[in-house]
């Protein structure tokens, strides 16, 4: 269990002059169809804070990660992201909040037509254009992710573990503050899984925030970060350092329906 | 690798021509829309010109003057007449002028001239031309109780003439303005369901896009250049078609309707050009907007 200083309250406290990164406060959300997806979420997360967000699938993790991109909009309470109260946020300001966020999926969500370095330069082409600061932009992040040599390959002929790096390589292009991996490990077999993990730990070592929605139970165990566990659209623990099924009753219920 | 400035027009060329089926489609039938528009135009046009002839005919009203009357009567009468802002000319022909009109009328036969020896059965005239039609009859109510007035004579004013010629005008100008946003409506409606069928096969595109930050601009950007890409090119085959035809169609109302007085008029058909250019980019444009617009605020 989490001692003192590791607790989230101590973790406050010793953070009062620094405001979160993100905030849920009170949060809650209902589906028009009537499915309380989440309810009352406090959640506070701090800059360059590594959180695996972890629980049952349609516990709401997605949930989460839809309201923090603002694809959805909570049904009441506020979510704040670097300072800006989503729910306020206007239509027409909304790519400017994502360009602070990169975020990949389990599907990779490629663009097949265009090459390694296609998709990469897309995400700065639609954001800022393109100028002569874009192939070395994009060789960085290839770089950084370990894909140098492969610019000119399509997604096709690529495996999963290299499809995914290459989503990352576009998430990072724009610098996020705030990275998001929403189930990337949920295609990809466990040496690939490590692999990510690594890439994801790297991204989180130069400054940005990393939030992981994962099933992956042998990760979220070895690598002891803090932990948020979602069911039933309820945080049921927030621990530091923690692992998939450390806590008492409902967790328990959590890894053993995984 | 393709500039910024550039990205738009090339992405929006790059799925005219990928989904070609698709862009002939929609292409055709806003060609059909646009020709039908296009020939609504000009036959309101040459409608209009028609119109505006026996308008131009109507709206003189000929006042026959006693032959007692005072010459300075006729001179404040006409004064006045030139002094309503509703009138365009005034002009007075006196009996001797008038007899002169007719006997060089070459309409006339000659042997209706020849018992006018010495004899001068016409009237002085003033011959007053209105402005707009619809002041006819109020202009008339000034005069025709006038004691200088012939009231034996006979004007050439038909109130219920013009008042039908008015009438059918404004019936032409609603049942065109009514096909016209039928036709409009269809060809918006077309243009948006191909639209959005190419929303629907660059989904994935657009789903990236819009995840990694791109505006609502720069999404809509390619396929509103596509729209009005398509609404040209159907607006310069209805341009061709109908302006080929324009002569041809005059020539033939000319021939087969010898009493309705059509004219061919060159100078449209630079104003059906830039007419038809800016209605099929509003079409594509507008239709495009529709098409995407849902699917941005999904």
């Amino acid at each position: 269990m989490h001692t003192l200083s590791q607790t989230p309250e101590a973790r406050l406290l010793s953070d009062t002059r620094q405001a979160p990164l993100i905030s849920f406060q009170g949060v809650g959300k209902t589906y028009p169809n009537g499915t309380v997806a989440l309810h009352d979420v406090d959640l506070s997360i701090f800059r360059q804070d590594f959180v695996f967000l972890v629980g049952p699938s349609g516990a709401g993790k997605s949930t989460l990660v839809r309201l923090l991109i603002r694809e959805e909009k909570s049904t009441h309470g506020r979510i704040y992201v670097d300072g800006q109260e989503l729910g306020r946020l206007k239509h027409r300001h909304l790519p400017y909040l994502r360009r602070k966020i990169g975020i990949v999926f389990q599907d990779f969500k490629l663009l097949p037509k265009m090459t390694v370095f296609q998709n990469v330069e897309f995400a700065l082409r639609v954001t800022r254009g393109v100028d002569r600061l874009t192939r070395a932009k994009v060789e960085e992040v290839l770089s950084i992710v370990g894909l140098e040599g492969k610019e000119n390959e399509f997604p096709e002929t690529l495996s999963g573990g290299q499809q995914q790096r290459v989503a990352i390589a576009r998430a990072l292009s724009h610098d996020p503050k705030l990275f998001i991996a929403d189930e990337p490990t949920g295609n990809l077999d466990p040496a690939t899984s490590w692999e990510i993990l690594q890439l994801l730990l790297q991204i989180n070592n130069r400054g940005t925030t990393v939030i992981m929605a994962t099933h992956n139970k042998e990760i979220v165990d070895v690598m002891r970060r803090r932990v948020v566990v979602v069911t039933a659209g309820t945080i049921i623990r927030d621990e530091e350092a923690g692992g998939y099924d450390e806590a008492p009753g409902a967790l328990a219920e959590v890894a053993n329906a995984q | 690798m393709l500039s910024s400035a550039m990205f738009a027009p090339a992405v929006a060329w790059q799925n005219f021509w990928r989904n070609k089926g698709l862009s002939i489609f929609a292409v055709s039938v806003m060609t059909v829309v646009l020709l039908m528009v296009a020939v609504a135009l000009v036959l309101g046009h040459s409608f209009d010109q028609t119109i505006k002839g026996v308008e131009s005919k109507a709206s003189t009203v000929s006042i026959f003057m006693r032959d007692e009357t005072p010459l300075m009567n006729v001179a404040n009468l006409e004064s006045r007449l030139r002094d309503d802002p509703r009138v365009r000319s005034v002009v007075f022909t006196s009996k001797a002028g008038a007899l002169q009109r007719y006997q060089n009328d070459p309409s006339i036969p000659s042997d209706m001239l020849q018992g006018l020896e010495g004899y001068n059965p016409l009237p002085a005239t003033v011959d007053v031309d209105i402005r707009d039609i619809k002041d006819e009859t109020a202009v008339v109510g000034l005069v025709k109780d006038l004691p200088l007035l012939d009231k034996n004579g006979a004007t050439n004013y038909r109130e219920d003439v013009i008042k039908r010629i008015v009438l059918f005008g404004r019936f032409v100008a609603l049942v065109g303005a009514a096909l016209l946003l039928g036709l409009t409506g269809v060809a918006v409606f077309i243009i948006m369901m191909s639209i959005r069928t190419a929303v629907f096969v660059r989904r994935k595109e657009i789903e990236v896009m819009k995840l990694v930050g791109a505006t609502d601009w720069f999404v809509r950007g390619p396929f509103l250049l596509e729209g009005m890409f398509a609404g040209l090119i159907a607006a310069t085959v209805a341009v061709v078609a109908v302006g080929g035809g324009y002569h041809p169609m005059v020539d033939w109302g000319r021939s087969y309707l010898p009493w309705v007085p059509l004219s061919y008029d060159a100078a449209f058909l630079g104003q059906l050009v830039l007419m038809m250019a800016g209605f099929g980019l509003l079409l594509g444009a507008l239709g495009s907007y529709l098409g995407v617009r849902r699917f941005l605020h999904t």
